[in-house]
């Protein structure tokens, strides 16, 4: 029963990757980001005023700002492509502002200390074998700190990685966005020489 | 103490999952599977396989609109939209040949090869011979040919008995648009309200296209391609109106999902002709 079961998916899935087109793309609703909780070198610094700016992705010509990649089935066969709501830059901008204020800090557009960002990479890709699809999502950040005359770059990267043996749908792929997203302001929370210099300490 | 659930208990929902998905399997095949899916279209990672590319998009600047509730359709007549259209089409098949490292020359303005008749089979030698005799052509690697097709509303090439079914079958009115209309390339902006949004999903734009790949020398064909097909869906609704009465901001959004529509495309003739090889 278990094979003939099997099988009849296979065969649905195909059918769905040969007939997906356009009406397989999906729009993945990312939740809201939820800030970590543990100590940290940004929460560890005395309350401060940050301003916060965008976090820019530069897009070629007729590229859709919330798209990130694409599902595919055995074969290489496209089941759609996947676009994010928001959009990464407003994602990887939001998840940020979560982290410094559950850090302590409040967000001030005057404010001489800043930090704002780009995105290299936001990459999702979903390598399959007959059992199970990896969920997998690429991405690198860099973000500017400023604070007065001095400046700091900071690049930060993460590839994560969720498996599924049943498919890989809009909820797994929005958890593996926040766990990329949490994995990069992570690495920046931790950053000392960028928050020295936010806190005025260059 | 639990017993044994047979397999055709009514607790085990797997028959009715059979049948279910059986079911639709075969509403996808007769929705219309025949039509080529709208790939995204070169690999990551792909490297230059012909040193040099000369890109000749013969697209039209113009968009259309279809208009289909589940009930009536009608179809708009062609509209200029100043889009640049040729001039992004070559920016894309620059930015996508980049990273396998391919440089790109794109040639926007080949007249008269755009509206070649249907029995026309050597519009990409045409298109090669005029390039060479102008001195346009770099002799280096080859040539891509892209000529856009007619498409109806669902993106398939225009075809004169399908849209006669149809007439036939759910009582379309035709419209401002004429036969000869229905017959020129340009952006299918395809916008679905009422049961036809429910039937045939969101509103979208369409672009296709023939593409032929040439060697830059002696015009020799080395790849073929009909029938890409480049397709977007919006993301919200568009109202059903006309052209002239879309706002600036719907417009706009109408030339964010064409482009992207047009990218999808290039991506996809791109894929099937195969112009990066992997590393």
């Amino acid at each position: 029963m278990n094979s003939i079961r099997n099988g009849l998916l296979s065969v649905g899935l195909l059918l769905l990757g040969a007939c997906a087109g356009v009406d397989g793309d999906v729009i993945v609703a990312v939740p809201a980001y939820q800030a970590q909780t543990g100590a940290s070198q940004l929460s560890a610094a005395p309350p401060m005023a940050i301003k916060l700016g965008a976090f820019r992705r530069q897009l070629g010509t007729g590229e859709l700002p919330g798209r990130i990649g694409e599902r595919k089935t055995i074969g290489n066969i496209s089941l759609g492509l996947v676009s994010v709501n928001p959009a990464p830059g407003k994602l990887v901008q939001n998840a940020f502002l979560a982290e410094i204020k559950a850090a302590g800090h409040r967000i001030d557009n005057s404010s001489a200390a800043s930090l704002e960002g780009k995105i290299y990479r936001f990459a999702l890709r979903t390598p399959v074998t007959a059992l199970y699809w990896d969920v997998l999502l690429d991405a690198e950040i860099s973000v500017l700190v400023k604070n007065g005359s001095a400046r700091r770059t900071g690049r930060y990267s993460a590839v994560c990685t969720e498996r599924t043996y049943a498919w890989p749908g809009e909820d797994i792929i929005a958890r593996v966005i926040n766990g990329c997203l949490a994995e990069m302001t992570g690495k920046f929370r931790n950053d000392r020489a960028s928050v020295r210099l936010l806190a005025g300490k260059s | 103490m639990t017993e044994p659930v047979s397999a055709c208990s009514p607790v085990n929902p797997r028959p009715r999952r059979f049948s279910f998905l059986a079911t639709v399997s075969l509403m996808l095949v007769l929705a219309g599977c025949g039509v080529r899916p709208a790939a995204p279209g070169i690999e990551a990672g792909g490297v230059d396989r012909y040193g040099h590319i000369t890109f000749v998009p013969l697209i039209a600047d113009e968009v259309r609109l279809v208009w289909r509730d589940g009930a009536t359709r009608e179809a708009g007549e062609r509209q200029r939209v100043g889009w640049k259209t040729q001039l992004n089409a070559g920016q894309i098949a620059s930015e996508l040949l980049r990273e396998a490292g391919t440089p790109v020359t794109a040639i926007e303005d080949v007249k008269g090869a755009l509206l070649g008749s249907d029995e026309d089979t050597l519009w990409e030698t045409r298109v090669w011979r005029r390039l060479k005799a102008t001195g346009r052509l770099d002799p280096r690697g080859a040539v891509i040919v892209l000529r856009q097709n007619a498409l109806d509303a669902q993106g398939r090439q225009y075809n004169p008995a399908r849209d006669f079914l149809a007439l036939g079958l759910v009582g379309v009115v035709i419209g401002a648009a004429t036969r000869d209309d229905a017959f020129q390339p340009s952006f299918i902006l395809a916008i679905n309200t009422g049961f036809q949004a429910a039937l045939g999903g969101k509103s979208r734009c369409s672009i296709g296209f023939d593409a032929r790949l040439l060697d830059a020398k002696s015009g020799a064909i080395l790849g073929s391609v009909d029938a890409v097909l480049g397709q977007e869906l919006f993301p919200v609704e568009i109202e059903n109106k006309k052209w002239p009465e879309f706002s600036a901001d719907e417009r706009g959004l109408a030339k964010t999902y064409c482009t992207a529509a047009l990218r999808r495309g290039i991506a996809q003739a791109m894929s099937e002709l195969e112009i990066t090889r992997r590393r």
